[in-house]
This record gives structure tokens, C-alpha cells and sequence, in this order.
């Protein structure tokens, strides 16, 4: 019994940090920013504050849901200046988008 | 004393307090007991001195609010010049933040210069431009932030219909809000400027920007930057904008005949085209900030100021292009313009350029006692 409880106290030790690291990626990620660039599999958004700018780079895939104001769309509907909230999560690859919200369609 | 001699006392003592002129540093008129409260309180986060043990860094302008605006006191100007750069190709605008622009911290912590060997940012190579930025007084950008959208849009003429020579356009923010503050109006509210400044100006960063900077666009080395993020809570943020808000505008000097006739000719030549005396707020959560007049001597609007003038571009600013600087407590000022290049009023009227060119001949051209007046009026602020 005692040499079960530790088997299984090793294990579960062993792969703690997998399973933290799996849990990490299934972490979702919501960004909300202007579209600064889209480019072929690729989003660029601008979030931050004042001149305090950060530059967030997700991926899309063929997949990736996109949404707007009217309905849902395709990737050819974000342009640069949309408003936009992301929905991704993190892979071995980087981030990926799964859903792009256009809150606001640039004016 | 009777109770009429106290009510006397009373009345004398509040017409006395009214009466008094605004100094620089003061907070505006008019505050509950609470809201003075807070701006002494935010006063104490506007001057706390950050050190790579409490968030500073890795790279940072400054060490505190309060070191580059401490000029007669905190919220004042300083003499430190940061510098800014972006890529204008194509008349679009690019701030350059995958190479760490617009900001180019000129200071990195002893953990970063030890990992990487620098002792500041890169300049992003893909710079088409570089800008030097002097530290302006933050006093009255509570009021200007209460100054309605539409109040700074009535005054917009991009096209220049009014045939004026004058046009005057808003920047926006990347999201397509209206931009007022910094010296290229890209940033929409007080807050958020301010949220910015943190992480930009001392690598603080805050519930509004919860990650640090690149180092000119690469990952920060590990174990130089061991605080967790945020490294100041909301507390310590809105206790900071809770101050700034609340700075009041210096009472002007007083006005004798010499700026009397300086004001009239600040008018007179053009100035007041662009640098628009007064503005009204509008609502405010703050009363004391509620429909009042603003001494702002800007537009808030972006004017072309020549090529001799130009640097980066900003959002929809392009190179030439500024915000009207508001002119507020020029007595105490020593450098002007966005760079601090003019060391006298005169020098910052000489450099005008593009739209300013107009009054800046009129004001050349003036008999000496007007230039005279016009100067003293200037100082006056």
C-alpha cells in the first residue's frame, strides 16, 4: 500500500507540470484592440494605453469565427482601425484566434 | 462678538480665500473635504521615487512623476528631453512598437545593462524620424479633459473653408476616439495618458498596461524584470490621476496696461487662432471640474508647423504636425516648444512655421512696444 501511495505520489509529481503547462494553453486569452494589420494567417492589434503601446500578434485560422455588428463575417472583413475582441488561445505555435469580435468597424 | 460679527468674519475670511490667487501646484477651487484629501494623497504617488526593487525598469525615462515634473513644484515642467520615434512611408504612420517605439527609454536598471549591455533602448531601425519631447506642466488637464469632444471639433477646419490659412484637424486614437493630449493629441483622456506614462516613462506597470515594454522589440532576458505584474494597483493609479485631475490652472499675473495690450494684440495678429483662450467643460464626476471656464490658450487641434519643425508622426499626425500647446504658467517657464528648443517666448514665435507663419510675420512686423506687450502678456500666463 505504501509503495502504491508513493507510485502514484510520483506520478502525479511527475506530471504535474504537463498538465499545468496543458492547462496554460487551454487558458483562453481575450485581447481587445484596433486592428493595426492583417496579413495571410495573421492579425496585428494595437492594445494598451496613451503612448504606453503594445503589439499583439495572433494567429487565424480557417476556423477562426469573426463577427460583426451585422452578423457573422469572414477574416476579409477586419481592415486596420476596427475595434475588435479577440477570443484566442495560447499553442506551442503562439496564439491563436478562435473568434474576432468587431465591436466597432473603423469610422 | 455678536453672531452678525461672525457672520461678518465668515463671509470675509471666504472672499478672501476666493480672492487669492491660484499658485502652481494648487489644486482647483472648489473640492469637497474628501476630494482635497486624495489629491494629497495622490500627491505622495506622484512624487514616490520608484526603484528596480519596487517595479522600476527594466528601461525608464525617470524614476518618478515628480522628477520630470517638479518645476516650481510637483506638476510642473523639468528639464529632462525624452525621445520618440516612428516610421512615416507612404503618408501612413507606423509607431514602430514591434521595435519598442514610439518611446525610446533613455535609462535601463543595473539587472538589464548586466544581461543585454546597454544602458538605453535602441533607436527601432525601421525610424524614419526622431523627436525630442521636453516635460510640460500637467496643471488644468482635468479641465481640459472635461472640455466636450464638441467643443474641440466646432473649431476643426481641415479643409481650411474659412480661408483663414488656419485649418486645425483632430487626431483620433488607433481606435477612432478623439485624441487631445501629448504634443501630437493622440491620446484620448487623462487616465489613460497617465496609465501610460508609468510603464513608459518608469517601466511601472498597472492594472490599465499590465505587461512591460520590449527591449527594442525583444523579449525582456529572464530574471531581469522578477516584480509580478501589475507592480502598482488601481489604488496607486487613481490616486495619481486623482491629483493631476485635480491641478488647477495658476492664476495669470495681473494685468497692467503693457499686457492688457498684449492680449489684445495676441489676438490682433492671429495667435488666438489657434491658441483659443478659453474653453467651457461640460459634465464632470467632479464638480469643481463642472461647466467651468478653461484658460487653455490651445485648440487641442493638430496645425501644420512647417518642415524646420518636423519630426514624427503620431497616429494621424504626420510629421509636421502639433497640437496647439496650451500656454499655461509660461512665467515659470525656461524652455518652450515641444522640444524645448526655444529658450525665450520670442524664440518659440520666431519658430513658428506652416500655419503659424502668418502670425508669426504679423508679430515681426509689429512696432517694438506691441512686440513688447505681446511678450509681456505671454509671460504673464
Amino acid at each position: 500500500m505504501r509503495l502504491w501511495t508513493r507510485v502514484a505520489l510520483l506520478t502525479a509529481i511527475l506530471l504535474f507540470p504537463a498538465g499545468v503547462a496543458a492547462a496554460q494553453r487551454d487558458v483562453p486569452y481575450v485581447y481587445q484592440g484596433t486592428v493595426h494589420a492583417v496579413k495571410a494567417g495573421a492579425v496585428d492589434l494595437i492594445t494598451g494605453v496613451g503612448h504606453a503601446l503594445r503589439l499583439v500578434r495572433m494567429r487565424t485560422l480557417p476556423t477562426t469565427e469573426v463577427a460583426t455588428p451585422s452578423g457573422d463575417a469572414t477574416l476579409s472583413a477586419l481592415k486596420p482601425g476596427d475595434v475588435v475582441r479577440a477570443d484566442c488561445r495560447k499553442t506551442d505555435a503562439g496564439l491563436v484566434a478562435d473568434r474576432i469580435e468587431i465591436k466597432r468597424p473603423r469610422s | 462678538m455678536t453672531r452678525h460679527g461672525v457672520a461678518a468674519v465668515v463671509v470675509l475670511a471666504c472672499l478672501a480665500a476666493a480672492c487669492r490667487p491660484v499658485k502652481p501646484g494648487d489644486p482647483v477651487r472648489g473640492l469637497s473635504k474628501a476630494e482635497r484629501d486624495r489629491f494629497a494623497r495622490g500627491k505622495v504617488v506622484f512624487d514616490s521615487v520608484f526603484t528596480p526593487a519596487t517595479g522600476l525598469g527594466p528601461l525608464f525615462n525617470s524614476v518618478a512623476c515628480g522628477e520630470c515634473h517638479e518645476d516650481p513644484v510637483a506638476g510642473g515642467s523639468g528639464d529632462e528631453v525624452e525621445v520618440h520615434a516612428a516610421a512615416f512611408k507612404g503618408g501612413v504612420c507606423d509607431p514602430l512598437i514591434e521595435e519598442g517605439g514610439p518611446v525610446v527609454q533613455q535609462n535601463a536598471t543595473p539587472a538589464l545593462k548586466q544581461a543585454l549591455g546597454i544602458d538605453k533602448e535602441p533607436v527601432p531601425p525601421s525610424a524614419t524620424a526622431q523627436a525630442g519631447r521636453s516635460s510640460p506642466v500637467v496643471f488644468g488637464r482635468g479641465l481640459l479633459d472635461a472640455i466636450p469632444d464638441a467643443a474641440i471639433l466646432a473649431n476643426a477646419d481641415p479643409n481650411d473653408l474659412n480661408g483663414d490659412g488656419i485649418s486645425g484637424r483632430p487626431n483620433r486614437f488607433f481606435d477612432g476616439r478623439l485624441g487631445r493630449f501629448g504634443r501630437k493629441a493622440l491620446v484620448p483622456t487623462l487616465d489613460e495618458f497617465n496609465a501610460g506614462a508609468f510603464p513608459i516613462e518608469m517601466g511601472i506597470t498597472n492594472p490599465a498596461v499590465r505587461t512591460e515594454e520590449t527591449i527594442g522589440g525583444k523579449p525582456i532576458p529572464a530574471g531581469v524584470d522578477p516584480l509580478p505584474e501589475p507592480e502598482i494597483n488601481q489604488e496607486a493609479l487613481d490616486l495619481t490621476n486623482g491629483f493631476v485631475r485635480l491641478l488647477a490652472i495658476p492664476t495669470p499675473a495681473k494685468h497692467g496696461r503693457q499686457e492688457k495690450r498684449g492680449s489684445a494684440v495676441f489676438s490682433e495678429i492671429g495667435c488666438a487662432a489657434c491658441h483659443i483662450p478659453l474653453f467651457w467643460t461640460g459634465d464632470s464626476p467632479v464638480p469643481a471640474l463642472r461647466n467651468q471656464e478653461v484658460a487653455a490658450y490651445s485648440d487641442l487641434l493638430l496645425h501644420d508647423m512647417g518642415p524646420e519643425l518636423a519630426d514624427i508622426c503620431l497616429g494621424l499626425a504626420t510629421p509636421s504636425e502639433f497640437r496647439t500647446e496650451p500656454l499655461i504658467d509660461l512665467r515659470e517657464q525656461t524652455r518652450f516648444l515641444h522640444d524645448g528648443r526655444a529658450t525665450t517666448p520670442e524664440q518659440a514665435v520666431d519658430l513658428h512655421g506652416g500655419e503659424g507663419s502668418a502670425a508669426r510675420d504679423r508679430f515681426k512686423a509689429l512696432p517694438a512696444a506691441d512686440r513688447a506687450a505681446l511678450v509681456a502678456f505671454l509671460k504673464s500666463l
